[in-house]
């Protein structure tokens, strides 16, 4: 049987303790954990622009939203399974650590900080490598690429930031579902759900967006060649900063949405829903307090 | 809208700032309703 509510809260306070005392006693080595988390998640971000470009609209809209979900299913599922580090679960199992008493805020703050320097480092190392690689460098991935840069920078903040809200709702909510799990097939089903909603029903996160605006701003040069010759509008020129088209616009919004969905909508209501006397029993027969994910 | 491209939507921020109040206020509460809860875990840190 899968665990109750009141001990699936029980064990996500003991991976928080796990993640919280690697940063205390190791923390290069969560550094390091974070940084392969967000190189796994920009495995996803490439296999989803290798399998999405060129797909025709009029096929069926959507569909090249679904394939893009379908390929990035395994990015969280291999994070989880090495208990490498996603910014945007540890906000979520975070906040149940405060709940549990096994961190203070400040101690979930540094954490924050450190798994998205983490993240962010291994997300744009992955991907500027691949910009280097010249396969996505094509017509089809260079135009879909590109195209998925202006459609994520070119949105307002209000838009930006309520997908933010959806996205770590539905993905933190399967973080909470692959503790929940007993067996590793029910894991990798609850694992590979929360990618799924969230690239198939374009929702905004942090670390993907770091994968998926890196490549068209990587290879931006190569595209303004080619562009003149398959459009005889102004291509759009993307950037890093603040503004429309700006990576640091898009960055900014997705982050406030993404603290909300994961802690608010998953960490928080799922705290509450549990019962703080069965919780309270089942403390007082335990023993370990940490356990790896 | 003015703010739609800017990092200062007063919105967005008044948004969070009410969130990040929320879930504070909410973590308070629910520790003075329940001093002894996980009280185990504290005796372990010590």
């Amino acid at each position: 049987m899968p665990a109750s509510v009141d001990e699936l809260m029980v064990k996500i306070a003991d991976v928080c303790t796990y993640k919280w005392d690697m940063l205390k006693n190791r923390p290069l080595a969560f550094f390091l954990s974070a940084f392969a988390g967000g190189a796994f998640v920009s495995f996803g971000a490439m296999l989803a622009l290798s399998v999405s470009a060129g797909v025709p609209e009029n096929m069926a809209v959507g569909f090249a939203n679904l394939l893009m979900g379908l390929v990035f299913t395994f990015s969280l599922v291999i994070i989880m399974f090495s208990g490498m580090t996603l910014v945007t679960a540890d906000m979520a199992y975070g906040i149940i650590g405060i709940f549990h008493k096994r961190i203070n805020c400040m101690q979930f703050v540094w954490g924050v900080i450190l798994a998205y320097a983490g993240n962010f480092t291994g997300s744009i190392f992955f991907m500027w490598l691949l910009s280097k690689g010249g396969g996505y460098a094509a017509l089809p991935w260079l135009v879909h690429a590109h195209a998925i840069g202006v459609a994520k920078t070119g949105a307002t903040s209000m838009q930006i930031f309520v997908m933010g809200i959806i996205c770590t709702w539905s993905l933190q909510a399967a973080a909470f579902l692959f503790v929940k799990a007993n067996d590793d097939v029910s894991k990798i089903l609850m694992a590979a759900y929360g990618p799924l909603a969230f690239v198939a029903g374009m929702a905004e996160h942090c670390i993907a967006n770091i994968g998926f605006l890196a490549v068209p701003l990587f290879q931006q040069d190569l595209y303004l060649k080619v562009a003149g010759k398959i459009t005889n509008h102004a291509p759009v020129i993307l950037h890093w900063g603040f503004g429309q088209y700006g990576w640091a616009h898009n960055q900014l919004y997705t982050i406030l949405g993404n603290f909300i969905g994961g802690i608010l909508f998953v960490g928080v209501i799922f705290q509450l829903v549990s019962n703080p006397e069965r919780v309270s029993e089942i403390y007082k027969n335990k023993k370990e307090f940490m356990i790896k994910l | 809208m003015d703010f739609d491209y800017s990092p200062w939507n007063p919105i967005i921020w008044a948004f969070f700032g009410v969130f990040v109040f929320t879930v504070i206020l909410i973590i308070s509460v629910f520790h003075k309703k329940y001093p002894d809860y996980a009280e185990r875990c504290e005796q372990e840190d010590e």
